[in-house]
C-alpha cells in the first residue's frame, strides 16, 4: 500500500474510534504474481498478476458486517467503510456480541515476525531464466519417454504476497511471503490407454528447483499408471501414500471449528477428552512449520500464532479451534485461529495441520499383509465425495497393488469407501516423513489403515 | 444506461501499448462488480457481507502464444503500465514510431448490444429485509416439516457485474450481468445418524427472480430426501443400467463429455474427443446442446467474456459430433470457427472455453419406460458434484439420492452412490432419453475459475455404468 492509502486508513480507523462504539479492523492483501506456461516445447503462457484487495471488518454494538474492495480510490475505501457499517447495521441482533477486537500496541516488526523473514528471499533472477525452466519443465517429459503424448499443464509460477492487519485499537501488523511453484503434468498413451498424472513443488529459493528431476517424477509417475487394471470388489488393507492421507486429514479439519460446534456440523462435538483415533495418530496445528503452506507469524484478528495439541498421541481429541468470538461464546481456550481473507466475513481455520511422524517404512506397509492396496490418486472432488454430515467417504481412487509385497500392477476405475471417523480408529502404521512441500496446508506422512471397502470389478 | 468504465480514448492509448511490439492481437476486459452475500443460520441472520471487484485484465497474442496481465489500478497510468508490461514479456523492445504517448492509433466504435434478457431494481436498490425474508421462509417450511432438522443455512448471494471489453479487431462493447442465487442446506439427525440435503436456484437477473420461486417446496424437498437418507442404507457396488434423472442429472454430460468439447482441452491434444468431429459417438436419440441464449439463463450472456456473441452451439446431433466449443485463442490453435465460448469468472482470469447451459436436448421416451426396461439397476434422482480429467475421460460423480430398481419398479432409497467411467465409453451407452427436459444452476471450475453454468437433460437412461457404492 502507497503511503497516500495509508493515510486515508488512518483517518478511517481514528473517525471510528473517536467517541463511537463502533469497532474497524482493516485488512489489506496484495499479491503479485507470473505464471509461465509450456505447450508444444513453445511458450504459451505468460500471465502477470497485481492485485491489493481491502476488507474493512465493522463491529457496531450487537452488529458485524464485513466489506471489501479491489477499487482503492480514496472514495473506493470510503464507500467499502461504509458498506461495512451498513452492513452490521443490518445484522443488529439481540445477542450483544461482546468479543471485540484485539486490543494492541503497534506491532508491525515484532520478534515474531521477523522470525518468518526468510520467507521472502529478495532474488534476482532474469525473465529468460524463468522461461527457460518453464520450458524445460515441458520439453523434458518428451525426451524422458516417448508415451508422453503431451504436456497439458507444464507451468512455472512465482508469487508474492503480502498482508497487513490493522485495528482501531492500534493493532498494525504485517507479513511478508514469496514462493516459486512448478509443476507439470503429462499425458502419457499406450495402446487404447492414457493416463495423466504429475508433479507439484513448491519452494522458496528459484535455485532450488530442479526442473529435471520434477519432469522425471512426473513421467515416471504417470507411466506406472499405464496398464491399469479394476481391482476386485472387495475390504483391503490401505496404504494412503502422504498426500492422499493428508486429504484425508483435510477432510475433518472443519470438525475441529469451534464455530462449527456452535453451528452443530462437527462431528467432534462432545468430544473432547474422548479417543477419537488410533494411539498412532497425533494431530497437532502447527503454524510454524516451514513445509507447509498455512504458516503465519499471527492470525487473522492479529492474534500470535501458537502451537495447538488436537489429537494427542494416545488418539484423544484435545479441543477445538477458536477465534475471539467463539472462545467468549463457549467459553473455551482462545487459540488464534480467527480465519478470513479481505473478502470474506470472520471464521476458524487451521493453519497447518501436522500428523506427528511414526517409524513405519514403506517397505514395511507393503508387506503388512497378504494383500496391500496403495491409493497414489484421488480423481474425485473432495466436496462431491466427502458427506461432511455423516463423514462418509466414496471417492474414486487409483492405486497400486501389492500381494505379499510384491507389486502386481496398477490399478483404476474404483471406489474407495468408509467413513473418516472409522478410518483415524483404523490407522495402524504411521510413516516417517511428510514428502516435499506441495503447497499444502496439511502434512501427513504416509499411513496405514487396516481395513476398507473397495468397489471395483 | 451508463455504457462506460474507462473512457474510450484510454481503452484506444492501452490497446496501442499493448501492440507496441508487434503482438498479433490485443484485448482489455475492464470489470466493475457488486457483490453480495446474506446468510440465514441458527434461525437468525447470521451473515452480511458486500464488495467490489474491480481491475483490469490485458490479453495480447503473439502467434499461438498468450500474455496476460492484470491490474486493478484502473487509471490512464496504471493500464498502460499494464499494457506495457504485457507488451514487452518477450523481452522486446517498443518499436520506432509505435509510442505510445502519441495519440492513439486504433479508434474504437461502442457496438450496442440488443439484449433478449429482463432485469429489475439493482441489488443495492432492493430491500435486504425482504431477502432476509426469503430466506427465514425456507428455514421455517424445512422446520417446520419435521424435528428432526437440526440446523438449515440459508444464503442468498447476488453479482452485478459491469464489463467493458475492447479489442485490437475493433471489438468494443459494453454488458451488464446481474446474478441471484438462493442456496439452502438443510441438516437433519435421528438416533445420532445425520444427513444433510442441499439445493439451490439461480438466474441470470436479479432479485426478483426469487419471487417466481416455490420456496416452500425448496424447503420441504429438501427435508425429505434429507429424512430418507437417514434410513437408506448404503448403494451396493456393481456395473448395472442406470437413469439419471433429469435437471441437475445433466452434470454427467457436462463431466463426462462437455469438458472434452473445450478447445481448452482440443487445442491441447487433450482430450478424448479430438479428431472426432463428424463422427458418430453417440446413439442418434442423443442430440446435445450448449446454449449461451437462453433468456436470463443461468449461464447465459448477452456477448461472452471476448466481446463476441453467444450463440446456441449445437454440439451432437443424433449422435454426431458436431462442433467444439470455441474462444478465441481455441479458433487459433484448432482453426474451428468461434462460438463465443470465452468465459472467465472475473478480469483475475484469462478467458477459456468453456461451457455456457449445456444440455441434452429432449428425446422420445417416458420416465417409465426406462423404469420397466431394468431388471436390476439405479435410478439417480439427486446428483452431486463431479470431476473429469479430459485428456483421458475419466470422469465421478457423486448421486446424493437414488433408488434401487428391481423387476421394472421403483425400490428403497440408497446412499453413498458414486457413478465413474470414461466419457466417451458412457455417450454410447445412452440408449433413452425421455422427452421431459429441465435445466438446473451449478457452478464449474476450470482453468479461468468458477463461472455459473447451468446444465440439464431430460431423464436417460445408461445401458451400463460403474456404480461405487459400499463392498
Amino acid at each position: 500500500m502507497n503511503d497516500f492509502n495509508q493515510a486515508i486508513f488512518s483517518g478511517i480507523i481514528k473517525g471510528s474510534a473517536s467517541g463511537s462504539s463502533v469497532l474497524t479492523e482493516l485488512m489489506i492483501y496484495s499479491r503479485e504474481s507470473l505464471n509461465l506456461g509450456s505447450q508444444k516445447r513453445q511458450l504459451s503462457k505468460f500471465q502477470s498478476s497485481s492485485l491489493t484487495v481491502a476488507g474493512f471488518r465493522v463491529i457496531d454494538g450487537n452488529g458485524e458486517g464485513t466489506a471489501y474492495t479491489e477499487n482503492l480510490s480514496k472514495e473506493g475505501l470510503a464507500r467499502a467503510f461504509e458498506d461495512a457499517k451498513s452492513n452490521a447495521r443490518d445484522l443488529k441482533t439481540s445477542e450483544h456480541r461482546t468479543h471485540g477486537m484485539l486490543e494492541g500496541e503497534t506491532i508491525r516488526h515484532s520478534g515474531l515476525v521477523d522470525s518468518f523473514a526468510d520467507l521472502s528471499i529478495d532474488e534476482d533472477v532474469s525473465l529468460e531464466a524463468k522461461k527457460s525452466k518453464a520450458l524445460e519443465l515441458e520439453g523434458n517429459c518428451y525426451e524422458l519417454d516417448s508415451r508422453v503424448s503431451s504436456v497439458p499443464y507444464a507451468s512455472l509460477d512465482e508469487e508474492f504476497s503480502q498482508l497487513r492487519l490493522l485495528n482501531s485499537h492500534g493493532v498494525d501488523k504485517s507479513f511478508r511471503a514469496k514462493r516459486w511453484i512448478g509443476y507439470v503434468y503429462p499425458l502419457v498413451v499406450s495402446g487404447e490407454q492414457s493416463k495423466m498424472s504429475g508433479e507439484t513443488r513448491v519452494f522458496r529459493k528459484f535455485a532450488d528447483l530442479d526442473v529435471r528431476l520434477l519432469s522425471q517424477l512426473a513421467v515416471e509417475k504417470a507411466v506406472s499408471r499405464l496398464g491399469a487394471v479394476r481391482p476386485k470388489t472387495g475390504r483391503y488393507r490401505i496404504f494412503l501414500e502422504h498426500q492422499i492421507a493428508g486429504t484425508f486429514v483435510d477432510m475433518f479439519s472443519e470438525y475441529l471449528s469451534a464455530k462449527a460446534v456452535f453451528n452443530k456440523t462437527s462431528l467432534f462435538s462432545g468430544k473432547v477428552g474422548k479417543k477419537v483415533a488410533s494411539d498412532l495418530f497425533e494431530l497437532v496445528d502447527d503454524p510454524f512449520n516451514r513445509l507447509g503452506s498455512g504458516l503465519r507469524p499471527f492470525d487473522d484478528e492479529g492474534v500470535d500464532s501458537q502451537v495447538t495439541s488436537l489429537i494427542s498421541d494416545r488418539g484423544e481429541f484435545k479441543g477445538f479451534l477458536t477465534n475471539l468470538e467463539y472462545s467468549k461464546k463457549l467459553g473455551l481456550p482462545h487459540t488464534g485461529h480467527a480465519a478470513r481473507s479481505p473478502t470474506t466475513s470472520m471464521g476458524i481455520s487451521s493453519s497447518n495441520l501436522v500428523v506427528t511422524r511414526g517409524r513405519s517404512t514403506r517397505s514395511e506397509f507393503i508387506n503388512s499383509h497378504s494383500q496391500v492396496l496403495q491409493i497414489t490418486d484421488l480423481k474425485g472432488s473432495l466436496h462431491a465425495c466427502f458427506n461432511s454430515s455423516t463423514g462418509d467417504i466414496s471417492i474414486p481412487c487409483e492405486g497400486f497393488l501389492f500381494d505379499r509385497g510384491e507389486c502386481v500392477g496398477a490399478v483404476d476405475q474404483f471406489v474407495l469407501s468408509g467413513n473418516i471417523l472409522e478410518l483415524l480408529m483404523q490407522v495402524i502404521g504411521v510413516g516417517d516423513n511428510w514428502g516435499e512441500s506441495t503447497g499444502s496446508s496439511v502434512l501427513c506422512p504416509d499411513l496405514l489403515v487396516s481395513e476398507m471397502g473397495v468397489a471395483g470389478a | 444506461m451508463t455504457t462506460e468504465i474507462i473512457q474510450k480514448n484510454i481503452l484506444e492509448k492501452t490497446l496501442d501499448a499493448a501492440l507496441s511490439t508487434q503482438a498479433d492481437f490485443a484485448e482489455v476486459f475492464v470489470e466493475d462488480c457488486y457483490t453480495s452475500l446474506l446468510t440465514y443460520r441458527n434461525q437468525k441472520a447470521d451473515q452480511v457481507s458486500s464488495g467490489t471487484i474491480f481491475g483490469a485484465g490485458i490479453r495480447v497474442f503473439f502467434g499461438k502464444e498468450v500474455v496476460y496481465v492484470t491490474t486493478n489500478d484502473l487509471s490512464e497510468a496504471g493500464l498502460i503500465k499494464a499494457a506495457k508490461l504485457a507488451a514487452q514479456s518477450r523481452g522486446a523492445v517498443q518499436l520506432p514510431g509505435q509510442s505510445t504517448d502519441q495519440n492513439s492509433r486504433l479508434q474504437l466504435v461502442e457496438k450496442k448490444l440488443p439484449s433478449v434478457h429482463r432485469f429489475g431494481v439493482k441489488p443495492w436498490e432492493y430491500s435486504r429485509e425482504k431477502k432476509f425474508g426469503w430466506l427465514k421462509v425456507i428455514d421455517q417450511y424445512a422446520r417446520s416439516h419435521s424435528t428432526d432438522v437440526t440446523q438449515v443455512q440459508a444464503y442468498f448471494t447476488e453479482k452485478f457485474q459491469k464489463v467493458q471489453i475492447a479489442n485490437s479487431k475493433g471489438t468494443f462493447v459494453y454488458d451488464e450481468r446481474p446474478y441471484s442465487r438462493i442456496v439452502a442446506d438443510t441438516m437433519v439427525e435421528r438416533d445420532g445418524l445425520k444427513e444433510s440435503m442441499h439445493s439451490s436456484e439461480g438466474h441470470l437477473g436479479t432479485a426478483e427472480f426469487v419471487e417466481s420461486i416455490d420456496l416452500q417446496r425448496l424447503a420441504l424437498e429438501n427435508v425429505k430426501s434429507a429424512l430418507t437418507l437417514l434410513d437408506a442404507k448404503h448403494c451396493p457396488a456393481g456395473d448395472m443400467p442406470v437413469i439419471i434423472d433429469h435437471g441437475f442429472g445433466g452434470v454427467l454430460f457436462h463431466e463426462a463429455c462437455g469438458h472434452g468439447l473445450e478447445t481448452t482441452s482440443v487445442e491441447k491434444n487433450a482430450s478424448v474427443f479430438c479428431g472426432k468431429l463428424g463422427e458418430k459417438i453417440a446413439n442418434d436419440c442423443v442430440t446435445a446442446i450448449d446454449d449461451g441464449t437462453l433468456v436470463n439463463g443461468w449461464g447465459s450472456s448477452v456477448v461472452d467474456d471476448e466481446g463476441n456473441l453467444t450463440q446456441k452451439t449445437v454440439l451432437i446431433e443424433k449422435g454426431v459430433l458436431k462442433s467444439y466449443m470455441v474462444d478465441e485463442m481455441g479458433a487459433i490453435k484448432t482453426g474451428y470457427a468461434i462460438t463465443g465460448s470465452g468465459r472467465r469468472n472475473s478480469y483475475k482470469f484469462a478467458p477459456a472455453s468453456r461451457m455456457r447451459n449445456t444440455f441434452i436436448a429432449p428425446g422420445t421416451d417416458t420416465f417409465e419406460s426406462m423404469v420397466k426396461d431394468i431388471d436390476y439397476g439405479l435410478y439417480a434422482k439427486k446428483m452431486g458434484g463431479g470431476s473429469v480429467t479430459p485428456g483421458t475421460g475419466d470422469y465421478n460423480f457423486q448421486v446424493t439420492e437414488a433408488y434401487l430398481i428391481r423387476d421394472g419398479k421403483l425400490e428403497e432409497a440408497v446412499k453413498g452412490a458414486c457413478l465413474i467411467g470414461k466419457g466417451i465409453d458412457t455417450l454410447a451407452k445412452i440408449v433413452k432419453v425421455s422427452s421431459d427436459l429441465k435445466i438446473d444452476p451449478g457452478m464449474c471450475g476450470s482453468v479461468s475459475g468458477m463461472i455459473p453454468a447451468a446444465c440439464g437433460q431430460p431423464q436417460v437412461m445408461v445401458s451400463k455404468l460403474t456404480v461405487g457404492g459400499r463392498a
